[in-house]
């Protein structure tokens, strides 16, 4: 499918010149059945086709480019436009991306296939280039009209010449967005009344991994923000918009930012750390939540000359030996509750079914879209898998047993039931020291010192750290009604570190000045819990926390 | 004052909010950083230190340098190979290069194996600009221009 290109408004011109002289079905635009005569223009032309766009498989050694595929572009927004760009119809594409448009044209027209997806002015996901003045990636073939019932199939070409991209790279945002079709139809299978905030995907082939303006392309890695996807672009070195699960993973903290809740305070991370719990959560739930979405247990990110190499995670094999530890010594086991790739396995072992199932159970979608979108959202403690595993076992209570063997084996504590227990680790403090009202304590339930740790990854002078210990979580009750003042201040042999106050959904207290007590005042009734995490802007600073009741 | 600085300037890219969180994919266990590059003059020689932190025990990391666009490598290696390194340590290297263009990009591609036998790739893109070069031709217009589209021609049966 060579389609000679040209600059469309050249092209453009050229048709309108070619219809002006009563050609048109020789231009090699369109196909048009019944080419016998003009149509008046005002009998209705009807234009149907399917729209596709070049696929390629990844595989363990990369894009495959030998076993090309043509996949239908779903749900996207397609218009009929006029000579002068003014709207005729517009419409969706289907699930199989046949479209259908009728209006009265005269002469020549435009099909504009929109890389949105949602009801033509009522989008909720455009994919735009960052480095185009976020201008929205858009397929078009122009067509000379002379029957009443026009054919024009479309195709977004991938610009692969064989062994280089050596044209325009039309399929990338169309593969993009029908991973998020599919996101999306995965959420409208359990919840039909789902609304979808609408989210910006910035996609370039300029897009990069180095750092710098986003506008340039240079936007270090794929990743969410804000209800933004940016999606690396740039041929030879690291490419994500054949990576279905990588799209498919960002979307999934889109989804968790709109639909659930991620404490997560986010930054780089890699299978195998020993993370922050809500990061090993958000980022553990992201790809499980791809296998799910693809129904494929393979998370493939290619990379490199020619797009040539992948690094593959297959969520529904145990990655990590029961016994391995974390760089050895005395540290923890690597499976556990800040290990995204426990997370992950977990996740996908609750969902799946079929004869590649390792486990009993196959709970599908529905109940861990429950929990997620239901108390899961709302939970006074930090996300993480342990507020996950005691809201399932609520959702579904018939399966307790088999979910607390599975999740045993990952190394998760069933027996308490959330996290505010000590999880009676043997290397590890508890996850969440208690402080008692109109008292200020520096020791944890351990006995030790309060003290962020570098244990397992490094603060900084500008991010808190996302490992394990690099944050301290705290749980205090309120005893009485009342306005409580939560107090964080450093101490020797730290005085001078600079604290962060964090509470859920990312609430930070950070005055920007070391050796200074963060604080912030709440009303809590009679009983009510609170929680909230300290962390610093240097390594292992020691602290005190004091929970005082009349502010 | 950097942090706020970093902050504010976060805010201008992202918008302040409570959940300005990057959220990003999975990469390998290696921090990458380097030198930052100086503006330099076409057909100057320009030398950067690359610096490859283990974030956990690597039996081996295996560094490939080289040009994406707008450079050529003019000393130094291209490839290298570490092994045994201890969480926390620290590898780098020395890479000189000639800038053929204003804006150039050297491609930095390591490979890990971890204890657990486990191979990551990450790919990092180092930027290269000369004095010559106005930062501001690429950037986005703040004029709203109305709705901005990318026409790409469909292929047609």
């Amino acid at each position: 499918m060579n389609f000679q290109r040209l600059k469309p408004f050249y092209l453009w011109g050229l048709i309108v010149v070619l219809s002006a002289c009563g050609g048109g079905s020789s231009s090699g635009a369109s196909s048009v059945e019944n080419s016998s005569s003009l149509v008046p223009s005002n009998v209705p032309t009807t234009f149907s086709g399917i729209v596709t766009y070049t696929n390629y498989p990844v595989t363990e050694a990369g894009i495959d480019y030998d076993s090309e595929q043509s996949k239908p572009i779903r749900g996207a927004v397609i218009q009929l436009l006029d000579l002068s760009g003014n709207e005729l119809a517009s419409g969706n594409t289907g699930s199989d991306g046949s479209y259908s448009l009728s209006a009265n044209v005269d002469g020549s027209a435009r099909l504009l296939v929109r890389a949105e997806l949602g009801l033509p002015g009522s989008v909720n996901t455009r994919v735009v280039d960052n480095t185009s003045n976020n201008a929205l990636y858009t397929l078009f073939t122009d067509i000379n009209i002379n029957s009443s019932a026009v054919t024009q199939n479309l195709n977004a070409g991938s610009g692969w010449n064989g062994s280089r991209y050596a044209a325009t790279r039309s399929a990338g945002p169309f593969s993009i967005l029908d991973v998020i079709y599919q996101a999306q139809q995965l959420v409208l299978s359990v919840d039909n009344a789902a609304l979808f905030p609408l989210l910006t995907v910035n996609w370039s082939t300029q897009n990069s991994s180095a750092q710098g303006l986003l506008t340039d392309g240079d936007i270090g890695t794929s990743f969410y923000l804000n209800d933004n996807l940016y999606i690396l672009g740039r041929a030879n070195a690291d490419t994500d918009e054949y990576d279905k699960g990588v799209i498919a993973h960002e979307w999934g903290h889109y989804f968790e930012d709109n639909f659930s809740r991620s404490d997560s305070p986010g930054g780089s991370h890699s299978q195998g750390d020993i993370l922050h719990p809500s990061v090993a959560w958000s980022e553990g739930f992201g790809t499980a939540f791809a296998a799910i979405v693809l129904e494929d247990p393979l998370y493939i990110d290619t990379v490199g000359l020619g797009q040539s190499v992948s690094d593959v995670t297959n969520v529904e094999q145990d990655s990590d030996a029961d016994t391995a530890i974390f760089n050895g010594g005395s540290n923890p086991l690597l499976d556990g509750y800040y290990s995204e790739t426990s997370v992950m396995e977990l996740l996908y072992d609750l969902f799946d079914a079929g004869t590649a199932d390792d486990d009993s159970l196959a709970l599908g979608f529905a109940p861990i879209y429950q929990v997620l979108t239901g108390d899961f959202s709302t939970t006074k403690s930090f996300t993480s898998l342990f507020p996950f595993l005691y809201f399932l076992k609520l959702e579904a209570p018939t399966d307790g047993v088999a979910i607390n063997t599975l999740f045993s084996n990952e190394n998760i504590d069933v027996d308490n039931a959330n996290e505010f227990d000590d999880p009676s680790d043997a290397v590890l403090p508890a996850i969440y020291t208690e402080v008692a009202a109109d008292m200020t304590v520096t020791r944890d339930n351990k006995g030790k010192l309060l003290q962020t740790s570098s244990d397992f990854g490094n603060a900084s002078s500008f991010n808190t750290g996302n490992k394990l210990l690099n944050q301290r979580f705290f749980k205090a009750t309120a005893t009485v009604a009342s306005c409580y003042t939560i107090a964080v201040t450093p101490l020797t042999p730290t005085p001078s570190a600079d604290l962060a106050l964090v509470f859920v959904d990312n609430t930070n207290v950070d005055t920007f000045s070391g050796g200074s007590t963060e604080s912030r005042d709440v009303n809590l009734i009679a009983g009510e819990i609170v929680t909230f995490a300290v962390g610093a802007f240097s390594n292992d600073a020691y602290f005190s926390v004091s929970f005082i009741s009349g502010c | 004052m950097n942090r706020i600085c970093a902050v504010l300037i976060s805010c201008l890219i992202a918008g302040c909010s409570q959940s300005s969180i990057v959220q990003a994919k999975p990469a390998a266990p290696v921090v990458i950083d380097y030198d930052k590059p100086k503006n330099s003059v076409v057909g100057e020689v320009v030398t950067t230190t690359v610096r490859f932190k283990a974030k956990t025990y690597l039996q081996q990391l295996v560094v490939s340098v080289s040009s994406d666009s707008g450079l050529t490598l003019e000393s130094g290696i291209d490839q290298q190979v570490f092994t045994n390194i201890d969480t926390g340590a620290m590898r780098e290297i020395e890479i000189s290069i000639i800038l053929t263009d204003v804006k150039a990009y050297l491609a930095v591609a390591v490979e890990t194996t971890d204890t657990n036998g486990r191979i990551r790739h990450k790919n990092k893109m180092i930027k290269f600009t000369s004095d010559s070069f106005n930062n501001t031709q690429s950037k986005a217009s703040d004029v709203d221009a109305g709705e901005q589209l990318i026409l790409m021609p469909a292929e047609v049966e």
